[in-house]
């Protein structure tokens, strides 16, 4: 009776259960870690305790800790776990490996419709981060449609995908060169940062916006956890199973843009994460959404607050953009991925 | 009693006729082969029935005289593509109910898929990786995640076709077993003829998107009929074991 398949299964799930305490446990000690590394030298028990006394301390650590670390390390968790989240569906949808904001250059899109507004002061109501989330997403919005359709009429093997990734980066990293040429040095400054993807741009309105936003996407996504599991199981399959497969796509393929310009619009172009971070998700988990999509959050944010504090370290005071540090681990990854993959075929 | 008819079923591509209104009747309880030459429409012709491929005409299924309107009653079982999905058997079979699958998924509905895992003979595999699982295997776990939604309609899209002699057995006497047990229709497309009329109640032939015979195996397996349609020569024969046994001898 103990190889029941049954009671293996729950076995299973329950070790699932414990590798997601566990990847929140570690989290938490590496965003405390992070909160904790930066230039002025305060103890563990100074930061906690002015975390403790709340915002509305007088002291120099109040300023610190309030106003210039929790806000980087938040955004830090948020922008990873967007990242993440939406890499794990855009590789969920297309069915392949190698998909994520970043190689399917809708990060570059969103990050081009960022630098857009902030060379021209795009706001929306007065308000400069609405306006530079909007391009974002709208940027977003459209690369992912061209996905979709190429994907719809051409298919999305791991060949179109990659090429259509690399296009996209070409047409707005070019873009955003030419925005840069044009604009004045201190703007100019700016879009650079931008295309490393730069901490230093976090604010309490970065963090607001990009938690609403991988709230709202994470608790939708969490509506279609068995359909999503189901396209895994195969397109033509899922859609004998019942499931409006390309309805999810666009559904899905919006929420994702969303979620990549909540995180690119604000700080930039981080390379890597939605890709990573998936990946190592599914070694722990498997493919089972319901734990496939808590993991992967919790990984990407892990992923971005080991990368910022590494940052942090190594540049001893003045900020290192943290997508440097992400693209250094992400590039042997993706070769590693893409050798697999053409071993596969 | 258990009856799929189908009425003036037809398909285009573009411009391309596939099906040119196929009306047919399917009884409960019996199994029917789709033969046909490639590119025919025996795969489109089960998919309409489906409703997976977009047609005109109508496709009704009665039980008892009742019309049924469900489209959780009809499984469609696609030929097996390359699918690299690590999902676990126990997790490919559970997705059989994936429209009744809420977050927790509750203990009934585990117990059938143990049940059905159990049936098949599959528990000493039922934690391991689809992706890693043989051909014969991946067919097996495909026919589960159907069967245990208890479909009234079985369609198989070359069930047999990648599996060795035994594996082909195994996989067509569960689909025998499942339409006798239920008195379900179950379709099955299938370019072996041998199959075709060890496990076909009925042979249909599809030729150029019409129906060119839909009759008893030794009705259809004629060497005219089969040279027409097929273009060989072909040599039919019984068996000792009271099987029809159709050898090609060449192409004309």
């Amino acid at each position: 009776m103990e190889n029941s398949p049954n009671l293996l299964y729950k076995n299973i799930n329950r070790k699932r259960g414990i590798v997601f305490a566990v990847s929140i446990f570690i989290s938490i000690a590496a965003f405390l870690a992070d909160i904790c590394i930066g230039s002025s030298g305060m103890s563990i028990t100074d930061i906690i305790e002015t975390l403790l006394a709340g915002p509305n301390g007088e002291t120099v650590n109040t300023l610190i800790v309030w106003s210039i670390r929790l806000p980087m390390t938040l955004t830090c968790v948020f922008v990873g776990s967007s990242l993440a989240l939406s890499g794990l569906q855009v590789q969920t949808i297309t069915n392949n490996p190698l998909a994520s904001p970043y190689t399917l250059g809708i990060s570059a899109g969103a990050s081009f419709g960022a630098a857009i507004s902030i060379t021209f002061g795009f706001t929306i109501a007065g308000v400069q981060w609405i306006g530079t989330a909007i391009l974002a997403f709208l940027f977003a919005i459209a690369v992912s449609m061209t996905i979709f359709f190429i994907g719809k009429y051409r298919g999305l093997n791991t060949n179109t995908l990659i090429l259509t990734g690399i296009i996209m980066n070409f047409f707005f990293t070019a873009l955003q060169q030419y925005l840069q040429y044009s604009a004045s040095a201190e703007v100019a400054q700016i879009i650079q940062n931008w295309s490393f993807g730069n901490l230093s741009r976090a604010s309490w309105a970065s963090v607001w916006v990009s938690a609403g936003i991988l709230i709202i996407g994470f608790i939708i996504l969490t509506k279609f956890t068995w359909k999503l599991t189901a396209i895994t199981a195969g397109e033509e399959r899922a859609k004998s199973l019942g499931i409006n497969v390309e309805r999810l796509r666009i559904y899905t393929f919006v929420i994702c843009a969303f979620l990549i310009a909540g995180a690119v619009g604000f700080i930039g172009t981080v390379a890597f994460v939605g890709l990573v971070a998936p990946h190592c998700a599914r070694l722990l988990v498997g493919e089972d959404q319901r734990f496939l999509i808590p993991v992967t959050t919790v990984l990407g944010s892990l992923i971005m607050l080991v990368a910022a504090s590494t940052a942090k370290l190594m540049s001893n005071g003045s900020m290192l953009p943290v997508g440097i540090i992400t693209s250094i681990v992400g590039v042997p990854f993706l070769f590693v991925l893409l050798m697999r993959e053409g071993k596969g075929k | 009693m258990i009856e799929l008819s189908v009425e003036n079923i037809n398909v285009n591509f573009g411009d391309k006729k596939i099906l040119n209104g196929i009306t047919e009747s399917f009884e409960g309880g019996e199994m029917t082969a789709i033969i046909g030459k490639n590119g025919v429409g025996k795969t489109t012709f089960i998919k309409a029935i489906a409703g997976l491929t977009k047609h005109g005409g109508k496709s009704r299924l009665f039980d008892n005289g009742k019309l049924i309107n469900d489209r959780n009653a009809i499984a469609y079982v696609p030929q097996l593509g390359a699918l690299s999905t690590k999902l676990t058997v126990f997790e490919m079979v559970l997705l059989g109910l994936v429209n009744n699958l809420k977050w927790h998924v509750t203990n009934e509905q585990l117990q059938m898929v143990d049940d059905i895992i159990k049936k098949l003979n599959l528990t000493d595999i039922s934690e391991q990786p689809f992706n890693t699982l043989s051909g014969g295997q991946k067919q097996l776990v495909s026919m589960a995640q159907s069967l245990i939604s208890k479909p009234k309609v079985l369609l198989l899209d070359e069930p047999t076709s990648a599996l060795d002699l035994r594996h082909q057995l195994i996989v067509m006497n569960l689909a025998q077993e499942y339409t006798k047990e239920t008195g379900a229709v179950t379709i099955f497309v299938v370019h072996d003829l041998m199959l075709a009329s060890r496990y076909g109640n009925s042979l249909l032939l599809i030729n150029d998107g019409n129906v060119k015979a839909f009759d008893k195996a030794e009705n259809v397996l004629k060497p005219e009929m089969l040279e027409n349609v097929y273009g060989v020569q072909i040599s039919v024969e019984h068996t000792k074991t009271g099987f029809l046994s159709a050898v090609p001898i060449k192409p004309l």
